[in-house]
């Protein structure tokens, strides 16, 4: 009897109605998703924000004290800031456009409908699933300048050995060329499935109009995949800016700073010198700068 | 445009991950009243020999105190300290830490590991550049098995077939003018033989190899008090040092982008390296290997690099007594003889020393006599990793061609900020 009277109070609430058991269903499910997104990316830009207020050594966390602006005035003044920011917008500038220019060559040429394009699909796809660390010490034994691959080929049609990544001039692009071969793989992917996507009868009514190849691909293939080509245009974008393994493995930033880029500063200052507020201020900034650049891209994209 | 968060948040992950890595074993120990010792140390060669000390202590401690060692990758780089660094923020810092000797001061300057004085025994017993090294502040912070040094290692044929004999006795070792021409006669463009292999990695090497011609040369890093490295590692005796070091590479006589075995293989008539590159070579037993000493300035005497991994004990363990038992049991002679053995780097103990007799033949006298006689720590700063990187850094480009004043000018501005920060 007595149970019956603590249950009569409880059935007496009201249900929830339909809509708000949704919502707490969505909230209860996104939940996990949510906590691990607030710790291992929001807290960490945040705590980036207020560090780069800061003069933070991280060996000694307790000693930090607040310095204003001291880290961003230094910043602007640093010579090798300046030229890591040049390096890292060469590189995007020239990656970008190089990039996405042979991946949907790369993607035209497998998008047959014969064996070999799924051989060849296979071949420009690998270098994609091959970790890039491995990637860089490989084409660092094929730049070598000595026994190098690339300079035993060169010799071959009498040209005299490279230094490639040992100068200034030939080291940063030297890693551009690795770089597009090691990623284009990646963006053809993504043109691939765009291209598969262009209905055949627009082929179809532009030869009843006597296009040629051409012709075809301008007016038929480029426009039907325009909103795939603006999004491998972001991410690429994306990824040029935040070089790191490449020079940190195969120059060392060098020679003469030619390859050091904003996140390879960003890791020697916080991690080799352990001055977390400097390259806190350089994360800021780098922020910055790809937020910046992506939104003038998409609006670019959009016209 | 959120990809910049990926490297801030994978930044956080790597420490948190450590964090993960390590918290059990220290949160352990107190259920069965034994106490958990942890100790980090990089990977390498000396793990034979460290698996079965700690073997062994645990076997004398049995219910007591158990240590478990944890070998870190160094890479090419300075990734081991890295792990340090990360590490200490998160304050999950091993009970026993291994450093390479110039981190001394910036770790105990930080505030990481503690003065260890009134732990160790038998201080009298280690050569006095170990002493050296492991003090900062007058007060003693880390002490270790072993040392090391940078020789002259060549090929006995090579050298006999140019008619060159290397010297024997520390007094007569080559000046640079005779290294530099036994280097050029070596050298045989046609064949591809270098006079030298000297290895260019991106970490402490460079700074480690090239200090001997520097301070033989009278030169020096930094100031005594660390104030300034303006006038010092700018300063005519340390640009004379490294124009000749870069004589070497501008003629062709060392390979800047060498195979990892160019002078096992024949490739390279000799070889600066530590003293570890002997136990290396006994992987070669078809060729005959020579060792002579680090060649020194016509201005000066001779003088071979010192320092080699050493332990402190973190501020952050809650067993200090246990830690500091296990330190001098590290560095007992009979450990260190051990330890000493299987890398062939010399002792930093002097009663070592007199027992490994195979120290006193030809070749390995050598560094042992470096060790004893010549051995000079590389500078205790605080700023020791930007001096390190920047200057590692300048000289890379030097080999490279660059203008020796202007590299290492940079390098002082660099350095001076830095402290100037501090």
């Amino acid at each position: 009897m007595e149970v019956k009277t603590t249950v009569v109070p409880v059935s007496q609430k009201k249900p929830m109605t339909y809509e708000k058991q949704k919502r707490l269903l969505g909230v209860v499910f996104s939940l996990p998703a949510l906590i691990l997104l607030f710790t291992f990316l929001i807290l960490p830009v945040i705590l980036a924000f207020v560090y780069s207020f800061m003069n933070y050594n991280m060996l000694n966390p307790d000693g930090k004290v607040f310095t204003g602006l001291d880290n961003y005035i230094r910043l602007f003044q640093d010579s090798i800031f300046l030229t890591s920011l040049k390096n890292t917008l060469y590189f995007t500038i020239l990656v970008v456009p190089i990039q996405c220019s042979v991946a949907l060559g790369l993607a035209l040429l497998v998008n047959k409908k014969v064996k070999v394009a799924g051989i060849g699909r296979v071949f420009f796809f690998s270098p994609v699933v091959t970790s890039m660390v491995v990637v860089a010490i490989l084409w660092t034994f094929l730049y070598n300048v000595d026994s190098g691959i690339i300079n035993n080929a060169l010799n071959f049609f009498g040209i005299e050995n490279q230094p490639f990544l040992l100068s200034a001039d030939q080291a940063m692009n030297s890693i551009i060329f690795m770089s597009v071969w090691q990623a284009a793989g990646f963006q053809m992917m993504i043109f691939l499935a765009g291209l598969k996507d262009v209905p055949e009868e627009l082929y179809e009514a532009a030869e009843m109009d006597g296009a040629n190849v051409w012709q075809k691909f301008k007016h038929v293939t480029l426009p039907s995949i325009s909103h795939v080509t603006g999004f491998v245009l972001i991410i690429t974008t994306i990824q040029a800016f935040r070089l790191f393994i490449q020079p940190f493995v195969m120059t060392n930033g060098g020679p003469s700073d030619s390859t050091k880029t904003l996140v390879f500063m960003l890791y020697e200052n916080g991690f080799q010198f352990r001055d977390v507020g400097y390259s806190s201020a350089i994360a800021v900034v780098f922020f910055v700068i790809v937020l910046v650049s992506s939104f003038i891209l998409k609006k670019v994209l959009k016209q | 445009m959120f990809k910049k968060l990926l490297v801030l948040s994978a930044a956080a992950m790597l420490s948190i991950g450590s964090l993960a890595a390590c918290s059990n074993e220290e949160a352990g120990g107190s259920e069965s009243g034994e106490v958990q010792l942890t100790l980090w140390h990089p990977e390498g060669d000396k793990s034979v020999a460290y698996d079965e000390i700690l073997k062994e202590f645990n076997k004398e401690h049995e219910g007591e105190i158990e240590a478990k060692i944890e070998y870190i990758p160094r890479g090419n780089k300075y990734a081991y300290e890295d792990k340090i660094s990360a590490a200490a923020t998160s304050n999950t810092l091993p009970d026993l830490v291994a450093m390479d000797g110039p981190n001394v001061a910036n770790y105990a300057d930080a505030g990481i590991i503690q003065p260890i004085d009134d732990v160790v025994k038998e201080k009298d017993k280690f050569v006095d550049s170990a002493i050296k090294q492991g003090t900062f502040n007058d007060k003693l912070y880390a002490i270790g098995p072993t040392e090391s040094t940078v020789a002259l290692f060549y090929n006995k044929k090579m050298l006999a077939d140019a008619g060159i004999s290397p010297p024997t006795k520390l007094e007569d070792a080559w000046t640079w003018d005779e290294f530099y021409e036994a280097a050029k006669k070596l050298t045989d463009k046609e064949k591809g033989i270098y006079g030298v292999n000297w290895t260019l990695d991106y970490g402490e090497w460079i700074i480690y190899f090239t200090g001997p011609a520097v301070w033989s040369n009278g030169g020096s890093f930094i100031a005594e008090d660390g104030s300034t490295s303006e006038g010092y590692v700018n300063g005519p005796e340390t640009v004379e040092a490294i124009k000749f070091l870069q004589k070497f590479t501008n003629e062709g006589l060392v390979n800047l982008q060498p195979t990892p075995t160019e002078f096992e293989d024949g490739n390279a008539a000799m070889m600066l390296m530590g003293s570890w590159q002997w136990a290396k070579l006994q992987g070669y037993p078809e060729t005959e290997w020579g060792i002579t000493y680090y060649p020194k300035s016509p201005n000066g005497d001779q003088v071979s690099p010192s320092g080699d991994w050493t332990w402190g004990i973190s501020t952050s363990t809650k067993n200090k007594e246990a830690a500091g038992e296990l330190l001098n049991f590290i560095n007992t002679k009979d450990n260190v003889n051990k330890i000493a053995a299987v890398e062939s780097t010399p002792p930093s103990r002097t009663d070592s020393m007199a027992d490994l007799t195979e120290w006193d033949q030809e070749p390995m006298n050598v560094l042992k006599e470096q060790v004893l006689n010549t051995a000079h720590a590389r500078p205790a700063t605080t700023s020791y990793p930007v001096l390190s990187t920047k200057y590692g850094q300048a000289v890379q480009n030097i080999f490279l061609g660059g203008d020796v004043q202007d590299e290492l000018d940079k390098v002082a501005k660099e350095v001076d900020a830095d402290i100037a920060r501090k």
